[in-house]
Parts: structure tokens; sequence; C-alpha cells
């Protein structure tokens, strides 16, 4: 659902910085404030409303933002935000783990290692590469526009013949033509330096790859945006009368910036909850810390749907399934689970992604 | 969401929702379409053109025109199905699954042929 692009989002949305966001925010004058999140904690973030889905896309991508709390007062009237958001949102984290995994394939490649003997003062990775392959020349960046446009091809090429003969629409070719532009600068440097030379033509092939399964990745973002319109619906149908009505949707995002505990190999993870009821937070905290450890005490979503008294039960594991499959295909771990808390109805479901490997 | 009919002159039925399928109204749609698949001579049209908004109990809704539509021997098309609306359908692997037309008169012949 590439075109909610540019659709705006109109509720307050509360937006927690990465280390590298309070820097930029507070370069440009932006005066972070301290927010109070579902999950009991509070911590250091701006707040934006009536913005472009294509601001906070881009914000994500570029790795300034780890965590977004959006409230939802009722699913029904604001199914298109939440879509809008949660699209938004992956794609913006499906942009990152491509930079992510292009670094990766870039470091390992045959073009680094040459590179890197050739200039030892410069290798891949270095600051002083990344100066220079920001300053490319005009003539240099002519050349990029060329392999751009050949690598466009390629991908959709790629994507024509596994989508059985079927030219990829509008929306995939303005896709494709987003995350080409996600690359990071030192691969497009080297793929340009190398490209007549064997080893230049099969990290091409590699980056390609890279591209044409990111944007199979892309159905997950519109999967999620139909799973999750339909739990907030069922969280709404489970408040207890005279509770405060507002629910609260909290998108945790890790691996955006790059880990040294792992090796400097970054796992790209998006994590989101929402929590309908008054109470204490302190499971949603846990659950958080749950997911984070690969473990979870509660049931899956699965279990926890069929458990629950809903009339169209059935029909909530409908958009789940696809949402599974999708991730399946494109190599895109996938966790669920739901949990109920004791106090005043609190419930809290959470799925969690995780990527990039 | 608005449910309206029409009778064609070719005596299919055409049955126009206008509005947002969902959890709190896909019953409706059900109900209407056993109501007209009972008086559809020739067969019955579903017009989308006006749907803005179907989640999955209205994709449930969908599937359960369709065979009811085979159960009761009346031919069924979709018609006008684009936006979000087709969106949500490809996703779910309904388009080559589900009857659909790019209009009402293309649809008609359809459930006629």
């Amino acid at each position: 659902m590439e075109s909610n692009a540019r659709a705006v989002l109109h509720n307050p949305t509360t937006l927690i910085v990465t280390d590298q966001g309070s820097t930029y925010f507070m370069r440009r004058g932006q005066r972070l404030q301290r927010y109070a999140l579902i999950n009991g904690q509070e911590e250091y973030g701006l707040h934006l409303r009536d913005y472009q889905s294509d601001s906070l896309r881009a914000l994500i991508a570029h790795g300034l933002i780890r965590k977004v709390q959006f409230p939802v007062n009722d699913p029904a009237s604001q199914r298109r935000e939440i879509v809008t958001l949660l699209t938004g949102v992956s794609h913006a984290l499906l942009m990152r783990m491509l930079a992510n995994q292009a670094e990766r394939a870039l470091a390992r490649s045959a073009v680094a290692r040459d590179w890197n003997r050739a200039h030892p003062a410069r290798t891949v990775g270095s600051a002083q590469l990344n100066l220079l392959a920001r300053s490319s020349s005009p003539a240099q960046q002519d050349q990029r526009g060329r392999l751009a446009a050949v690598l466009s091809t390629r991908v959709r090429t790629m994507l024509r013949s596994e989508g059985s003969g079927r030219a990829p629409d509008a929306e995939t070719t303005a896709l494709v033509e987003r995350l080409l532009q996600h690359l990071p600068e030192t691969l497009w440097f080297l793929l340009v330096q190398s490209s007549s030379s064997p080893r230049g033509r099969e990290l091409f092939d590699q980056t390609a790859e890279l591209v044409a399964r990111a944007v199979q990745q892309a159905t997950i973002g519109d999967y999620l945006g139909l799973v999750w319109l339909e739990l907030l619906t069922h969280l709404q149908t489970t408040q207890q009368p005279g509770a405060n009505a507002t629910m609260h949707l909290l998108i945790h995002l890790t691996g955006l910036e790059p880990d040294a505990s792992a090796a400097g190999r970054p796992t790209t993870r998006m994590h989101i909850a929402a929590s309908a009821g008054g109470g204490t937070m302190g499971l949603l905290q846990a659950d958080l810390a749950a997911t984070a450890a690969g473990s979870g005490p509660g049931t899956s979503f699965e279990q926890f749907w069929q458990q629950a008294s809903v009339s169209s039960s059935h029909l909530g594991l409908y958009y789940l399934g696809f949402l599974e499959d999708a991730c399946r295909r494109t190599g895109v771990s996938f966790r669920s689970f739901a949990q109920s808390g004791a106090e005043q109805g609190q419930l809290i479901m959470s799925l969690g992604f995780e990527g990039g490997s | 969401m608005e449910l309206k009919d029409r009778r064609m002159e070719t005596g299919a039925i055409v049955l126009t929702v206008a509005g947002e399928m969902d959890l709190y109204n896909a019953n409706d749609f059900k109900k209407a379409v056993d109501r007209l698949m009972a008086a559809a001579t020739t067969g019955l049209v579903i017009d989308l053109q006006e749907l803005g908004y179907i989640d999955s109990s209205g994709i449930g809704a969908l599937l359960y025109t369709f065979t009811r539509s085979k159960s009761a021997g009346t031919p069924i098309c979709f018609a006008n199905v684009h936006g979000s609306v087709r969106r949500v359908i490809e996703l779910t692997s309904l388009l080559g699954f589900l009857p659909i037309a790019d209009s009402v008169e293309s649809a008609a012949e359809r459930v006629q042929a």
C-alpha cells in the first residue's frame, strides 16, 4: 500500500529518538522532551501530529527513531491511519534492513577485498571511504544514475519472472526506486568503480537480489496493518464499561544502529504491542523483555484467538495466516503472542519480527 | 453501509454496496444476498464501486456469497472492485478466485453466460 506514502496522520504520535536521532534533532534546534510510554518508562523524544506518513518513514529509515506510540480511540474511525502508520513503519524498517544487508554483502565481497588491498587508508567501512563516497564528482554521479537505472530494470525483471510474468505495477516500481535510494553510499561508489569487472557484476547481481527480496517483504507491512486492525477491534470489545476508552499502540524498533555486542551484525527487530484497559503496564514491560530474550509467557496468537469469545474468531486468524506466510517466504522470522492481565481487563498482544541476518 | 438493489432488463439483480463492510454489518450483507439470491432469475451482480473499506468479516461475507451462489445454482459476479478493497482481495489471494468484472454491464454478461 505504497500509495499511503503521502497520507497525513492526524493523531498525536510520540516518537522516541535514538542517540543519532537525538543529535540530529538537537542540531536543528528541535527541543526534545520526556514522554511517558505505556510500558511505564519515560524517554526522550518528540511529539508529532498532522504529519505525512512519508516523514515518519524517513525518520525511521535513517535510524533516528526507535519507538512510536500511537493512541487509538476508535479503531473503526481510525482504520486508514492505523494501516498507514503500520505499513509506513514496516517499509521504513525494511529499508533499514536492506541497508544493513547491503553493507554486509559489500563487506564480504571480492570487490571490497580488492579495494581494501589497493586503498589501505580508505577501507570499506572507514569514515574516509564514507566521505569519499559522499563527495563524488558530477561524472561519477552520472555513472551512478545510469547504474541505478540498470539496477532498477534488473530488479523489476526479477520480480516479473517471479510473479508469473506479470510486470510490476506502478506502486511496486515506486517502491523499487525508494529502496534503491536507501542503499549505502559506499556500495554505490564501489559498484560504479567496479562496474566493468566480473567481481563488480557479481556484487551488482547480489544487490539486485537483495532489493527484489525487500520488495517481496513489503507485503508484510500490508498484512501487518490488516492484522492489527482486527486485533485493535477485538481489544476494544474487551474493554470494561466505564474504563478509559483509549488504547495505545507501541512500536519498538531495534537494530537500527549497529549493535556492537552482536559483533557488528545488527539484527533489525520490530515489536508491536497494544494495550487496553487501565492498571499497571508491568505486563507490557515484561512482554517486551521476554520477546527480546526469545521467550514469552503468553499464548500464541492462534491459541489466543481460538480461545477468545468473538463471534468472528475464525476470521481473526485469516490475516495472521497470510502474515506468517509472507514472513516465511521472505526470510523474516516472526513471533506472536497474547497475554491477558488480571487487573482491570488489561490485554496485551504483541508481534515480533526479526530480519536482516 | 448502504445496500441498494435493482433489477436489470436482462433479469439480473444488481446489489450496490456503499460505505464500509466490517464486523458490524457483514451479516446485513449476507442477509441481503440470501434474499436476492432467491429472487434473481439470471444471476446476481455485486457492485462494489462505492465500497471504500472491507475487513476480514467483509471478506468472509464475499466468500459466503460465492459459496452460496454455487449451492443455489445462481451465478454471481463482483463488479468495480478497486482501491483498498481490491488490494485486500489481492493480498488474500482471492483476486483470481472470486468472479470479478470491470463493470456492472460486463458482470451482468458473465452471469448470463
